[in-house]
């Protein structure tokens, strides 16, 4: 039992990684626009965030380091800072998207404007963590995130062509559109691989106390926890190829996208989709405020941990604080989720390789690592993610202009 | 033993400098016709979002609320699309066909929706065959403008 609570810190991540506001409304654009061809981004995204988180779990349960702490004592605080600043802006900006969809799916559920949930959802996020433990916070977003499932029961239910399905995971050019295919292609990929997941997964496992002896559960929880949330984000992008491209409807706001279960489940689809977007959204943003929390403190040397009393690391307490705060104000001013997530995911695009060096030379340093260092293999894993992580910055932008509209 | 820290900054660089040159170089990009043929496909899709809107809350699938708010908004943006295609400057010709085509679509956005919002399910039914017929016309004509040199 305790063992597969261990793997909630693997859901919990995933589902930041793969079900918040912009991974699960890129996948649905993505299948609405492309019908199955996006479906290699993800699982390509989830190998490869599979691979870094498993790494940089590594290194918390080998080192006692979280990623934040161990690069910033390795490369010293001015390349550091760097990596601090754009990481935070990045996370700052998915929470605000985070904060706007779970704002979004109480006005599906209730039709009272999402502006008026802004206030309600930033406070009940910071009371869940100013009061809520780690395991709490872990467990309950995991158990909660199964409503997600949904997606693949009603991926199997519209029986899509299975063939079709094995022929999205080999990328194919699209005959029409091809800027917003790249677009969208880059989009799930900054999605999915995002920094957060790798500094946030390490703080979770010096949380939890890993050591050595957890280094086989380690691996297990990356790739099962990487592997429940690729099967769920390419389930969505399946279950919208079957019920939206056929139809001719292209995903422009979130809203559009909320009868996508409803084909699938015609009494209980609307509500389904509500509870999934919520549960990804809310615990989406439990994780990004926490990460900011995280490295903040592990940067700057403060106390940290979400086990602590806020009186005990109050700093620690006043970065989420002023976090919520912060990306609250964006759903109060009535920014539309889905084109708040398409920035914000350009944006992590932007500044993904900056922790993939650190991560590089951590893991091949033995006075971290010591024997668990990296072998051939997954170093040239890391190098051919930190070039995939250099092309995709270099496109981004121009793509967002592109590809974007 | 410290490794370069100009490897990051240089990578951001290229990306800033490669960003703008797609934000000047693509800044006039969009002729007259190609917006046209966007706007029309923009019609088109907002029509059979509403066709799916009218299909699900018909079905009781989805609730009243919902319903109502979306068709609204589409029945806004289609509004919005069927003014902007009337400013354009593309050739006249083009341009009265997707005046013409968003044009209707917009009305029968404003029909369905005002169906719905008075929740008249047999009415909303009616307009399908509608926007049905002008999606597929708004469609054939901007595959129609994007093909052409």
């Amino acid at each position: 039992m305790k063992s597969i609570f261990k793997l909630s810190l693997g859901i919990l991540t995933s589902i930041a990684g793969f079900l918040e506001a912009g991974s699960l409304g890129t996948s649905l654009q993505a299948g609405a626009a492309f019908g199955f061809r996006l479906l290699w981004p993800i699982a390509l995204g989830g190998v490869c965030i599979a691979v870094l988180t498993e790494m940089s779990g590594r290194l918390a349960a080998v080192s006692h380091h979280p990623f934040a702490a161990a690069a910033r004592e390795r490369f010293g605080f001015t390349y550091h800072a760097a990596a601090l600043g754009a990481q935070v802006l990045v996370d700052l900006l998915v929470l605000a998207a985070e904060i706007a969809g779970c704002s979004l799916a109480l006005q599906l559920a209730t039709g009272v404007d999402l502006r008026v949930w802004a206030l309600p959802v930033t406070l009940v996020l910071w009371l869940m963590l100013w009061r809520g433990r780690f395991s709490l916070i872990e467990n309950g977003v995991a158990v909660l995130g199964l409503v997600t499932l949904a997606f693949v029961v009603a991926a199997f239910r519209l029986a899509p062509d299975w063939g079709a399905v094995a022929g999205g995971l080999l990328p194919r050019p699209p005959e029409k559109d091809a800027a917003r295919y790249a677009f969208l292609a880059v989009g799930i990929l900054g999605a999915t691989i995002s920094p957060y997941l790798v500094s946030f997964y390490s703080s979770g496992a010096i949380e939890e106390k890993w050591s050595t002896r957890d280094l086989p559960m380690n691996r297990a929880t990356a790739a099962f926890g990487m592997g429940f949330g690729a099967v769920i984000a390419m389930a969505a992008l399946i279950v919208a190829a079957q019920v939206f491209l056929p139809r001719g409807i292209r995903i422009e706001q979130y809203v559009d996208a909320a009868p996508v279960l409803t084909t699938a489940f015609p009494r209980w689809g609307f509500a389904l989709f509500v509870g999934a977007l919520f549960i990804g959204c809310f615990g989406a943003a439990l994780e990004l405020s926490l990460d900011l929390s995280y490295i903040t403190a592990q940067s700057l040397g403060w106390t940290w941990g979400e086990d602590q009393s806020p009186a005990a690391d109050a700093r620690f307490a006043l970065v989420y604080t002023g976090a919520l705060a912060a990306a609250g104000a964006f759903t109060l001013i009535g920014v539309e989720p889905l084109r708040l997530t398409l920035v914000s995911m350009a944006l992590t695009v932007l500044v993904l390789p900056l922790p993939l060096v650190p991560l590089l030379v951590l893991l091949n340093d033995e006075r971290y690592v010591g024997r668990h260092r990296n072998g051939r293999l997954a170093n040239v894993a890391v190098v051919a993610i930190l070039g995939l992580a250099v092309v995709l910055a270099l496109v981004a932008i121009p793509l967002q202009i592109l590809g974007g509209s | 033993m410290r490794p370069s820290t100009i490897m990051q900054p240089r990578v951001s660089s290229a990306a800033a400098i490669a960003s703008a040159l797609a934000i000047v170089g693509l800044g006039g990009c969009g002729s007259p016709q190609r917006t046209l043929a966007r706007a029309l496909e923009q019609s088109a899709s907002s029509s059979a979002t509403m066709r799916f809107v009218i299909e699900t809350w018909s079905d009781r699938r989805v609730p009243h609320r919902y319903a109502t708010r979306t068709a609204r908004e589409i029945a806004r943006s289609s509004e919005q699309t069927a003014a902007s295609v009337a400013g354009s400057s593309a050739a006249p010709a083009d341009r009265e066909t997707a005046a013409r085509l968003t044009g209707a679509i917009a009305a029968a956005a404003a029909r369905g929706a005002a169906a719905i919002e008075a929740g008249d399910r047999a009415g909303a039914r009616t307009v399908l065959p509608a926007l049905d017929s002008l999606r597929a016309a708004a469609r054939s004509a901007s595959d129609a403008l994007e093909a052409r040199p």
